[in-house]
């Protein structure tokens, strides 16, 4: 029961919060530019999939009433919101309401990355991302770049929590399925058949893994990474290695394949719920000096892990 | 629905020896589980690559009009610049996935293919042919040795030609 209650509702460094949320808000917006010249073809009721066939999704409601590209001029106006974190909790609602209606309204064009950020925003309306790097911390502090370093302040666990485990199942759940569905997993060829694919590569030297040898190397390292990844991801010591292995994977998968780049670099962008808030300081702490993410009081020595939820008494500087 | 075929096979074994109350509250809780899931979005099914095409394959999308019968000016089959390639196209290969294994959606798009390429003054279009065309891919040793990854022969069937709405 202590460790149930320390994981799930001790208090959560903000500072990872918000890189994931600089991170998928950058990646939503980005999507949602990308699929403006098609937004009216693939959503309304007379596109490319026919008419609606799911009526969950605020689409198939006001249909009529609210224009289509309303919706799209919502969802970047909620996105670059949610990115510089101003109002980040209503528009994490906008932009789940809008995902969710996506989703719905046409299966048919539905990518990986879809299904990410749908998870992702349904977590994110339960928790507050903009309490670090954001313009509502940056209001609430009287205009000045802080991070709350008073773990009182920060947001309840178990959102995150939420979010790190049905994260950690898509590959508990891909993997026994990549392994039953298809013996190129098995045999090493998975890799080889995705490089050399008309519809998946833009990798311009196939001929690289002709022969069969790095394709293996590279698919094995793959089953590895997925497989490992949701055990060694919760120890201290293994979590930082397990998760560059995932995060080079995704990468490897962003350039060598196409039209799967929003997906990959969503979970890419989620690797960050998982880094430690102290290291995550650290390394800013060295990139900039100045102290971006400098405590707003000083913390007494907190033990361990923060993320664990040890409660340090904040000390006025 | 993420359950890999045996898991599913032990799962239906046991609901196959469970009382017919039993059985029943086992399925409406799972119906319950399933509506959650399915309102919230957490229903997804997640394979990544679980299964590798062992062929290349795209749709020749065709209009045929009175005039005779057109490639139509579509992503996946017209020249495309980096930017489209890359941003904007993202979705079409996913599409192109569904269209391959899905008859209603492919008349479907058809329907709206019809309406969006009719233009006033131009030969109505009659209807849109579906085109399938493929290519084996080779063994990884075997394109080790032929210095190609793809057979030579590639092959071609027409799969649909939807007639335009009149």
């Amino acid at each position: 029961m202590k460790y149930w209650k320390r994981f799930f509702f001790s208090p959560f460094d903000p500072l990872p919060l918000a890189m994931f949320r600089l991170s998928l808000g950058w990646l939503i917006l980005v999507c949602y530019f990308c699929l403006a010249p098609n937004w009216n073809a693939y959503y309304s009721d007379h596109g490319v999939g026919g008419a609606y066939s799911d009526t969950w999704s605020i689409f198939y409601y006001t249909e009529g009433i609210i224009p289509l590209n309303l919706f799209w001029w919502i969802g970047v106006a909620a996105s670059i919101g949610f990115t510089v974190g101003y109002k980040t909790r209503a528009c994490t609602i906008i932009l789940y309401v809008i995902e969710v209606s996506m989703v719905h309204s046409n299966r048919m064009i539905v990518n990986g990355e879809d299904f990410t950020f749908r998870m992702l925003l349904f977590y994110s309306c339960f928790t507050d991302l903009g309490k670090a790097l954001s313009l509502d911390a940056w209001i609430k502090a009287g205009k000045k770049p802080v991070t709350p370093g008073d773990s009182s302040a920060w947001p309840v666990a178990w959102p995150i929590r939420l979010m790190q485990i049905n994260f950690v199942l898509i590959y508990v759940i891909s993997l026994p399925n990549k392994m039953v569905d298809d013996v190129a997993w098995l045999n090493g060829d998975a890799i080889y058949l995705s490089i050399v694919s008309n519809m998946w590569s833009r990798w311009p030297w196939p001929g690289l893994f002709y022969g069969g040898v790095l394709s293996k190397i590279i698919t094995y390292t793959t089953v590895v990474g997925e497989g490992t990844f949701p055990i060694l991801v919760w120890f201290d010591k293994t979590r930082i290695y397990s998760i560059a292995l995932l995060a080079s994977l995704h990468l490897g998968i962003a350039i060598m394949l196409q039209n799967v780049t929003f997906f990959t670099l969503s979970m890419v962008a989620t690797l960050w719920i998982f880094i430690p808030g102290k290291m995550l300081r650290g390394w800013m702490d060295k990139v900039c000096p100045q102290g971006v993410s400098k405590p707003l009081v000083k913390e007494v020595p907190v033990p361990e892990n923060i993320q664990r939820g040890a409660k340090a008494k904040p000390v006025a500087h | 629905m993420n359950r890999p075929g045996p898991v599913v096979q032990v799962t239906d074994d046991f609901l196959d020896k469970l009382s017919p109350l039993g059985a029943y509250r086992w399925s409406y809780a799972g119906w319950l589980i399933a509506e959650y899931a399915h309102k919230s979005g957490l229903d997804n099914r997640w394979q990544m690559f679980g299964r590798q095409s062992r062929f290349n394959w795209w749709f020749l999308i065709k209009a045929k009009t009175d005039a005779g019968t057109i490639d139509l000016p579509l992503p996946l089959q017209s020249p495309r610049t980096f930017w489209q390639r890359t941003f904007f196209d993202y979705k079409e290969a996913k599409f192109h996935l569904n269209l391959y294994a899905n008859q209603p959606l492919r008349e479907a798009y058809a329907a709206y293919l019809c309406r969006q390429y009719s233009v006033p003054g131009q030969p109505p279009i009659r209807s849109i042919i579906f085109e399938l065309h493929y290519q084996n891919l080779l063994s990884p040793a075997d394109a080790a040795k032929y210095g190609r990854h793809t057979e030579l022969e590639s092959y071609t069937q027409v799969w649909d030609e939807f007639p335009a709405a009149p």
